[in-house]
């Protein structure tokens, strides 16, 4: 009897076989617009800095039809982004107990999304205000 | 003729085959057997020379993890009804060298595990006349999950940073590393601290998250590893800011 262990090589699509990895592999990849947009709104820093007529050219190149395209995508990667980080939250957080009793996986979830939603609302308040 | 159901089986002997080929076997349908009897069926009835591990039967000695349709499964917790009219395929657990069909060289396992000193390691020897160690409930809360691991190696199979990086230690031996981390009789974690807080320990985790999903008792790793990142970090700062840290 002769050991001869055989290392069976990566297959080529090993994302594309399986729905968990091809949702993780998503999920990493939607970084690529959370970075993007982050990448704008440097953009747009700079050309407030530079002035007027910098900050206006660039206000029409956002509500340009190309402009609000690449927004829209850019948020519906970003809302996918953030909802598939906030189902992974509670195992990053150290067991929070309340009572000795640990807080359920889905109150702290729970939690997550009641908090962006009055972020956001306070957000629109204000600007809208 | 009554009703059967086929196995394809993933087979490799290393003194015949130069590469792993898959073998099918029909086997009788029986609504209470689990994958685990049906190999047990084809070793018995079809061909004796099938190797397979699995002993307890119950989900418990952690020996009989293998792919099922391509998913790490416990064969002795998968019953065929649940594969009924399908063609069950069953390989050898991925990302692992394949000793013979089924069963795969877990040595690499084991050396990770053991460089994390996977026992209580306690400063000084306590003598017999002090008592026992006290816990409360609230301290053996902090760890009680993470005993549950019976080293059945699921969490390995699924998880793509193992695929891609041989040298990370992986989701069950991090898992158990902090199961003693966590234990309050424990004052190993320093010692620890060394893979656990290396490039290939954590870190190399990119937090997918499927080893907890096919953990068949509900272990899970990938909470214990983000949670080490998280006092991995604090070691980290406090070796540089603190007076008497290393650099
Ligand atoms: S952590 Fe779960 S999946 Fe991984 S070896 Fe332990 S019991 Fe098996
Ligand atoms: S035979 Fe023991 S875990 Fe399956």
């Amino acid at each position: 009897m002769t050991r001869r262990p055989y290392v069976r090589p990566l297959h080529p699509h090993w994302w594309l076989r399986d729905r968990r990895q091809f949702l993780y592999i998503l999920r990493e990849g939607t970084s690529v617009f959370v970075g993007l947009y982050s990448a704008i709104l440097m953009d747009g820093l700079i050309r407030l800095a530079q002035g007027r007529a910098a900050w206006e050219s660039y206000l029409a190149a956002l509500s340009s039809p190309l402009g609000v395209t690449v927004q829209v995508i850019c948020l519906a990667f970003t809302i996918f982004h953030a909802v598939t980080w906030f189902g992974v939250t509670p195992k990053a957080m150290p067991p929070l107990l309340v009572k000795g009793e640990p807080i359920p996986a889905r109150t702290i979830i729970r939690g997550h999304f009641i908090l962006w939603a009055v972020l956001s609302l306070a957000v629109l308040l204000v600007l809208g205000g | 003729m009554s009703e059967t159901i086929t196995i394809r089986v993933l087979r490799y002997d290393p003194d015949k085959d130069a590469e792993p080929r898959f073998e099918d076997f029909i086997v009788p349908y029986r609504d209470e057997w689990v994958v685990l009897d049906a190999l047990a069926y084809i070793k018995e009835a079809l061909d004796p020379s099938l190797a397979y591990r699995g002993s307890c039967h119950m989900a418990v000695c952690g020996s009989c993890g293998m792919m099922i349709n391509r998913q790490p499964k416990l064969a002795c917790h998968s019953f065929i009804r649940d594969y009924r009219g399908q063609l069950v395929t069953v390989e050898p657990l991925d990302h692992f060298p394949i000793e013979r069909d089924l069963i795969v060289d877990q040595d690499d396992f084991i050396e990770k595990l053991t460089s994390l000193y996977p026992y209580l390691v306690t400063e000084h020897d306590k003598p017999l006349s002090e008592g026992p160690n006290l816990q409360s409930p609230a301290e053996l809360a902090a760890f009680r999950p993470f005993t549950q691991c019976i080293n059945c190696l699921l969490c390995y199979a699924a998880c793509p940073q193992v695929a891609i990086n041989e040298a990370f230690v992986g989701p069950a031996a991090l898992a158990i590393a902090h199961r003693y981390n966590k234990d309050s009789r424990d004052s190993g974690e320093e010692l620890r601290s060394e893979v656990t807080d290396s490039h290939h320990g954590v870190w190399d985790c990119t937090f997918v998250g499927a080893c907890s999903e096919v953990c068949p008792k509900n272990v899970d790793p990938a909470a214990a590893i983000q949670r080490t990142k998280i006092s991995a970090s604090f070691r980290w700062l406090k070796e540089r800011l603190l007076p008497g840290g290393t650099s």
